[in-house]
């Protein structure tokens, strides 16, 4: 017996990072700044590379009456962003891209051709806002590189619901 | 066109006896079995705190308490989970909870060294340590998630006690 597509951790994962990646290449909101998941060229350790985000999956519970926890990490250089207002925009641009209701939810079991689940994913907050951050946090700049974390979570309607859920 | 709503109330001496009743089984349940509620519900989230915090030397994950938030007013109900260590200097709470990069440790005072015991339990002197950063353990995060759905259950309960109140049973 093998779980539904829609509920697959790797599916949820790869369908927030392809709706983010869609984002940035579509409407090119983010350039200049690199994400380790999508960027091949992500080398925070790099002096040149002056604002970057790092990406880290927390909690993988959606789709199992929990949710999918998504932390962003945003870092600048205080060199070139003294009052960390960089750091900010970049943020907001984040925030900007889940501002959503719902987004869908994929199948990469052929990462080629991609299946449509026809479920969606619900960005929303423990405050049960939808389309708005979890957390919003600076952390101390640590060797001269300022730091601000965001966190996301993504739900599956079933998850809302509170129906119980029966393996296929 | 604005629209009006208006309670009908043909026996004014009747309402107020009703609402004093309801007021008094109100006040009844705030300071007793919805506070007991609360109570635990805050017990609980304390516990999976205290279970769910890295321990080293074990002093943040026995931080975490439980207190009472009063307005001041006869119906206010509160209750809030907090960390005695949550304002240390440095703050190991936001540390553990958001994780930190890859960083260098030097000492603070120029030309000092950094003295600490290694996990083989040798006393180390050196003028710099790499750390290799620590992931974000979330347990407020996880905490949080679970107790939210746990209070919706218990505020479910309160408005259904309350309708069976106002209905007179």
């Amino acid at each position: 017996m093998t779980l539904p597509a829609e509920r697959k951790s790797e599916n949820i994962k790869l369908s927030v990072n392809k709706f983010v990646k869609d984002k940035i290449a579509v409407g090119q909101p983010l350039v200049g700044i690199t994400f380790n998941f999508q960027d091949s060229e992500f080398s925070p350790d790099d002096p040149l590379v002056e604002q970057w985000v790092d990406v880290k999956p927390i909690q993988e519970m959606a789709g199992m009456k929990g949710s999918y926890l998504l932390q962003f990490d945003i870092y600048t250089r205080e060199r070139t962003d003294t009052f960390r207002q960089e750091a900010d925009k970049i943020a907001d641009k984040i925030c900007g891209i889940f501002n959503v209701t719902s987004f869908k939810l994929y199948s990469f079991t052929d990462p080629v051709t991609l299946c449509d689940t026809g479920r969606y994913l619900i960005p929303i907050n423990s405050d049960g806002q939808v389309g708005v951050r979890d957390d919003s946090i600076w952390m101390d700049s640590v060797d001269g590189i300022a730091r601000k974390v965001l966190r996301f979570r993504f739900k599956r309607l079933a998850d809302l619901s509170g129906v119980q859920y029966r393996a296929s | 066109m604005a629209s009006e709503t208006f309670i009908k109330v043909e026996n004014t001496a009747e309402f107020m006896s009703k609402s004093k009743a309801v007021k008094e089984k109100i006040l009844s349940l705030v300071g007793g079995d919805w506070s007991r509620d609360l109570w635990d519900l805050g017990e609980g989230a304390k516990e999976m705190l205290r279970e769910e915090t890295p321990k080293k030397t074990g002093k943040t994950a026995k931080g975490w308490r439980v207190s009472r938030v009063r307005g001041g007013k006869s119906l206010d109900l509160g209750i809030v989970v907090h960390n005695s260590y949550e304002d240390n200097d440095p703050p190991i709470l936001k540390y553990l909870e958001f994780g930190t990069r890859a960083h260098t440790i030097k000492p603070i005072a120029v030309g000092g060294v950094l003295v600490f015991k290694t996990k083989d339990g040798n006393w180390v002197a050196t003028k710099k340590v790499s750390h290799p950063g620590t992931p974000p353990y979330a347990m407020v995060a996880r905490t949080r998630e679970k107790y939210a759905s746990q209070m919706d259950r218990v505020a479910n309960m309160w408005s259904y006690q309350l309708e069976k109140i106002w209905e007179g049973k």
